[in-house]
Order: C-alpha cells, then structure tokens, then sequence
C-alpha cells in the first residue's frame, strides 16, 4: 500500500481537484483506493456527493472507528473517508495522543491490506495534523501555482523538512492552475525545476472544465464527452505512478 | 460486478413496469445496457456438465461459468465458438476443461438471449447508494417464455439503504432467491443433463427369465447404437462410432456367451448380421485410433525425421474421408436399417410364453453366475499356460476372453454387490489394460507394414517415408517386448488369492442338499 499527501500549506492551490481526479484515475486502472478527506471544508467529500460524517475518532483510533465512515463511492474500486466539521479539531487530538507525530501512520497501517492507495487531501496549513501527514505518507504530491508567493511557500516547505529531519525528496512538487498567457508563470516554470529536481514534468493548466467539478459533483476525468482534463490528469498520474513506483495492478 | 441478492420477479410482472414503479420511490439511473445470445455447449456424454462447469460462447467469446453458482470463471475472445480441446486456451480453469472434453466435441445446447442492464439506486444527492441489475433471458425467438431476474449489491456505508431497498421489492412480491445456477436452465430447456453414458446400466432382478434379462440387456445396446448415429453419420467426434462399435461388440458377445435363450439359428443369423454393422465401420475406427495419436506417435521419432511418420497420417486422412463416404452409403442401405430395425422389432415383441432356446426360461442370476464361472475358469487357464515362449497369438486370445468376461460382469452387474463387483472389474482391467496395449502394438506394427509401400511419398521421398516408419516401429517394438515382460506380473495379479475368493464368493455354484 502507498500513501501520497496532496498538500500546500496555501489554499487555493487545486489540491482537493487534483486528490479527487488522481483517485479516480488511480480505481479505473485497478488500484483499490481509499481517499481521506482530512480538511474540514469538505470538499472532496462534496464532489464524491457524500455528506460530511465521519468522526474524529476514525483517525485517532482507526480500526473499526475508521471501517465505520468509509464510503463506497459511485465508482468501482474507490472508497472515501469523509471529512466532517468536526476534522478542525484533529490538530488537538492528535497532540493528545501518546506519539503525537505518528498516530495517522499508525492509523492507515490498518488498512494496508484492503487498498492498494490512500490519497490525503490535506487541508492548507502547517500544524500537528499535518505533521502527522508528512510521516504517514510515502510523498508529498504538492500543486504548485508557478507565483512568487507559491514557490515561497513550497520553499518554506522544503526548510522545514531539513530542520526536521524529514526526507525532502519525498515532496513531489507539479505546476497547477498554469495560464500560460501570463509571462511570470512562464518564467517561474523555466527556473524553479532548476532548482528543485524533484519537480514532476506534467504541468496542470487553469481549464474551466475542472471548475465544472462543482456543478456536476464528480471527477473531471469522469466527464463524458470533455476529455481535455482527464488528458491532463492521466498524463500527470502516469508520471507520478512511475516516480513513486506504482505499478499496475492485473 | 458480483451481486449478492437475488430475486425472482414473479411472471405476471413486466419489466418495465417493475422499472417505472421502482423509479417512483427510488432515483434510478441506468449505468449499462448489454444484449447478447448465449450458446450453450457441452459433449454429447455432458463431460463439462459432470465435471461442474457450464460453456457458453457468443459472437465475441467464450464463457466459463461454475454450474452450481452460475458464477464466471474465466472466458477469452473467439469469434468462432471452440470444438475441440485443442482451441481453448492453456490457462485458468480451461486446462481441466480440456481434460475432462478429451476428443470430445463441444456441441450446441441451448441459445439464450440475455438481457443484462445495471442500474444505481441514488439518494437525494444523486449519490449512489445501491447498485442494481436486472437479467431477462429467454430461448432467442421466444420472448414471451423471459425469466427476469434483480440482483442487489449493497454499497459499504450504505448499509440501511440497501435493507429499505430489498424490503420494498419483497412487499412488491418479489421473492429472494438462490443464485439458481445452470442445472434447473438445461431441465427447463427439456435436457435431460448426464443421463447419457455409453455403458451398460440395466437394472435386472434375480428371477427373472433369463431370456427376458437378456432383452433388457440387448434393449439397452441398440439403444446407445441409436443415440449414437447422428453424431456419427455428421462426423461430430470420433467417440460417436466408438460408442457405436462398442455397443456392437457387446451385442456379438451377449449373443454368443448368454447360451441357450434363443433358438440356434435365429442367434447365428444375429451374430451375423451385427458382425457385418460392426465391420462396416472397421476402418473408421482404426484410422481414428492411429490420428488421435498422432501427436504421441511423432514425438516418439526424432524431430527431422516426422515428415516421413506424417506422411502416414496424411495419406490416412485422405483414405478416412473416402472410406467414410462408403460406409455413410451402406448405412442408407436397406440391408443396414433393416438389421437395425428387425433387432428392435424383436426387442419390442411380447416375450413369448414358453422360451425358445432349452435355458431361457431360468432364472438369471444362476445362469449369469454359471456363465461368468465358466469364464473365469478358462482366463485362468489360459494365463497359466503363457510363459516367454508362447506365441503372441495365445495373448491375444486371452485378451479376448478378459473382454468377454468383462462384458459378463458388466451386463449383470446389478445381480451381485456393487462394490465387490466393481472391485472385480478394477481388478480385472489392470489385466486388460496389459493386454490391450500389447494387442494395440501389434496391430500397429502391423498397419504401419502393410501401409510402408502404399503411402504416397510425395516431396518427402520413398526413403525418408521408410525410414521414418522403420524408425517409428523400432520404438513400438521395444514397447511391444516391455509390455510384454510385465504381463506375467499383472496376471498373476489377476490369479491371486483376492479375486479367487472374490469369485468363488459371488458366482460359486450354490450348494445343494441344505446347510453344512
């Protein structure tokens, strides 16, 4: 079983499209996959058109707390673990517990025989919850709007790693949102793989297709008739299957 | 996708009524629509059907399913539908399909047309709750006959939905039921699935005459003889003529070993007249034999030099097929059908009061044990008698008697203990199997000679076909001598103490003059 993060510590960033999309993606080919929508806006909960409901014991205690809210979503293959409002209190919680950094890990670890993957949709920001997600997942898949303030941020990211002690190759950072009109997106996508070698080749472009996914409360890659962004998509989740080594499943 | 619950929608319901009611309670969308016709195959002695599979192929594939669950086991894309073992695939279940088929065919059963549609049960979020199929599947023509089935697969975390779901269709009327699997479907299209097998299964009882034994006997072969001649006037398979054969060689020897039931003349004229039915398909049968082999007969030469051992075959294919025209005629023939008929017509006669030959009038089971006794006697006799010396002959001989006692127990099996006698019969066909394969090697030697110089040699070349074939027969006949030096071993197997006593306990001459 592997275990990949969507995470920022901005919002906005395309996390929650980017985890629904790469899910649906990861079950169509065979993959049996769990989702976990850990940020209490729910969103990924919202595209699945499942209502918000699971408890904060489900991450803490795992087992049959976690086997209680998984959701079987309309596609084969895909399960969900909703988010619910009261998710803005896993920071607290998870300081609670006895080790208070790897609770999620040992949570998931209880699951690894019934999926292939767990896709975390993080919520943005850097606090024990997400600490807890930097030890429980193998990489870190991080949407990265090529702008000033999102490579600080990806940046701030990689800073913390080292202090931590974290592996910073486990950070798998991709252009989202790209317009390629605008000539600092352009520029920012020259330079900063540059620096950072980690850096998926797939950009994501700004496509009003994946705005869509609001109204019509599925994946994109699940649309019919529009394929552009289940293009996109495949493309990116092919390249990340490979980087992380994901290999299909018969 | 695996649906667990099934029901049965009851006939008086239409499907799409049941389907509209539905969407009045339930969101329901249609998430697949699938329409294909269904052959159903098996072999004519229902090989897949006793081995716990059923095989359907459509234009696209074929399907294995498991015949109690009516569950699929594996399928591969063919647009034709397979014959033959040698068609199916080497991987999943279809390895021990083709070994229970043998060099039996596949044949046409049942053509279903099925409808198959999936559906989701959503709630007000549009989010699907329980997934849903709906199965018709009528004979292809006869709409009016559909079953329709509904299959429920409850969703994880929508457990309660699923529970108001199935609630709702059993207060419908809908009854659950047990996947039916394929048993009940062959029953229903008016098969009759494992009933045939070319053995001989009478039921006799001790009493009765044995002249009226025998006919059930005899009643019982010309009825395989006839199930048998379509698939073999079409060339379906091989084993239609042999079951044929066979029926014929137990008729011949029920004749000559059940003694004394018919009048003399009347069982001479019979002998004769399935002497001649079984050697107009003489040849049919050896060149069978020889190409079912093939395969095994040039492994047994090095690899440059097959040609010329195929060169054989070839010429016997091409041989099969005019020879078989010509017993194809003779079986229109008015002398064949009238031996057929007349056999019959004397089967179906009243059993005539007083019995026609000196013994027919007693009851059978003595007469079965005295013939089975006499019998064994001389096996026994005639295997003392063969050391290394005897002439292949006098083996042949005694495989011939090891038939006809075969054949004795086998027609009165249901006289004596069931498992006493099969223990004898296995018995037994360890000594026949040595036998056979001997007799088998001989003949072979002896086609491959006769045929040496009428094979058209062709591009391959006179000399290669002879030294091919020379080759080939250096290996049968060192075969043939091992063959041989484990006979002395089997037999006296056979003329142990186990089956003496087996014998004497089963078919000894009752004593007379009360109990001692």
């Amino acid at each position: 079983m592997k275990i990949l993060a969507i995470y920022n510590i901005k919002g906005g960033v395309g996390k929650t499209v980017t985890a629904v999309n790469l899910a649906h993606l990861a079950a169509s080919q065979g993959f049996r996959t769990l989702v976990c929508d850990l940020d209490p806006q729910s969103a990924t909960t919202f595209y699945f058109r499942v209502k918000p409901k699971a408890k904060v014991k489900s991450l803490i205690e795992g087992g049959k707390f976690l086997d209680r809210y998984i959701k079987e979503t309309d596609y084969p293959g895909l399960d969900l673990l909703p988010a619910d409002f009261s998710f803005r209190n896993l920071d607290i919680a998870f300081a609670e517990t006895p080790k208070p950094n790897k609770r999620l890990r040992a949570t998931l670890k209880g699951v690894r025989d019934d999926y292939d993957l767990v896709l975390l949709d993080c919520p943005p920001n850097l606090t024990k919850l997400t600490e807890n997600v930097f030890h429980a997942a193998d990489y870190l898949v991080h949407p990265t709007i090529p702008t000033t303030l999102s490579t600080r941020t990806l940046i701030r990211l990689v800073e913390f790693f080292r202090d931590e002690g974290l592996d910073e190759r486990r950070i798998l950072p991709f252009f989202s949102m790209v317009e390629k009109r605008k000539s600092l997106h352009r520029e920012l996508m020259a330079s900063l793989p540059r620096e950072m070698p980690g850096f998926l080749q797939t950009p994501v472009p700004y496509l009003s297709e994946i705005e869509r996914m609001g109204v019509y409360r599925e994946p994109a890659t699940a649309f019919k008739g529009q394929k552009y962004a289940a293009r996109v998509y495949g493309a990116l989740w092919e390249e990340l299957c490979q980087r992380v080594g994901l290999t299909e499943n018969t | 996708m695996n649906f667990i619950t099934r029901f049965q929608l009851p006939l008086a319901i239409d499907r799409a009524a049941f389907l509209d009611k539905l969407g009045e309670h339930f969101g329901l969308t249609t998430e697949d629509e699938q329409s294909e016709v269904r052959t159903y195959t098996d072999c004519f002695d229902w090989r897949l059907y006793k081995s716990g599979f059923a095989c359907y192929a459509t234009s696209k594939k074929c399907v294995l399913e498991d015949l109690e669950s009516g569950e699929v086991t594996t399928s591969f894309s063919c647009r034709k539908p397979p014959r033959f073992k040698e068609e199916l695939p080497e991987e999943g279940a279809w390895p021990a399909v083709a070994d229970a088929m043998e060099m039996r065919a596949l044949l046409p059963l049942v053509t279903l047309r099925v409808n198959h549609a999936e559906y989701a049960v959503r709630n007000e979020d549009r989010k699907a709750v329980v997934r849903m199929a709906v199965r018709e599947e009528y004979p292809e023509g006869e709409a009016a006959a559909a079953r329709c089935s509904v299959y429920l697969k409850p969703m994880r975390g929508y457990e309660s939905e699923f529970a108001a779901l199935s609630g709702y269709l059993q207060t419908e009327g809908l009854t659950p039921k047990e996947n039916a699997g394929h048993k009940k479907m062959f029953r229903r299209m008016g098969y009759d699935p494992g009933t045939y097998s070319s053995k001989v299964n009478v039921k006799l009882s001790p009493e009765m005459r044995t002249d009226e034994a025998a006919r059930v006997i005899f009643k019982q072969l010309i009825g395989v003889m006839r199930v048998n001649m379509d698939g073999l006037r079409q060339d379906l398979d091989t084993e239609f003529l042999h079951d044929f054969r066979v029926s014929v060689r137990r008729t011949r020897s029920a004749l000559s070993q059940i003694k004394g039931i018919f009048d003399d003349s009347f069982t001479r004229k019979a002998k004769d007249d399935f002497g001649y039915v079984g050697r107009l398909t003489n040849f049919m049968r050896d060149a069978d034999v020889y190409l079912l082999a093939r395969d095994a007969y040039l492994s047994m030469v090095p690899e440059h030099r097959r040609k010329g051992v195929d060169a054989f075959f070839q010429h016997l294919r091409r041989r099969r097929v005019t020879e078989r025209k010509r017993m194809l005629a003779e079986m229109d023939s008015e002398r064949f059908n009238k031996v057929l008929d007349d056999w019959e017509a004397f089967l179906d006669s009243p059993l005539p009061e007083k019995p026609a030959g000196p013994d027919g009038g007693r009851p059978v089971l003595a007469q079965a044990s005295k013939f089975i006794r006499k019998r064994y006697r001389q096996v026994i006799q005639d295997g003392l008698a063969i050391d290394d010396a005897t002439p292949d002959e006098e083996l042949h001989e005694l495989r011939i008697d090891c038939k006809k006692l075969r054949y004795l127990l086998e027609f009165f099996i249901s006289l004596y203990p069931t498992d006493k006698m099969k223990l004898l019969i296995g018995n037994l066909k360890k000594l026949q199997e040595n036998l056979g394969d001997f007799n088998d090697l001989c003949v072979q030697a002896e086609t491959l000679q006769h045929y040496l110089d009428k094979i058209p040699a062709g591009r391959v070349g006179r000399g290669e076909v002879h030294i091919s074939i020379g080759f080939l027969m250096g290996v049968l006949y060192s075969r043939q001598l091992e063959v041989r030096r484990q006979f002395h071993e089997k037999f006296t197997q056979f003329a142990g103490e186990e089956n003496r006593l087996l014998f004497a306990e089963l078919f000894g001459a009752k004593k007379t003059g009360g109990s001692h």
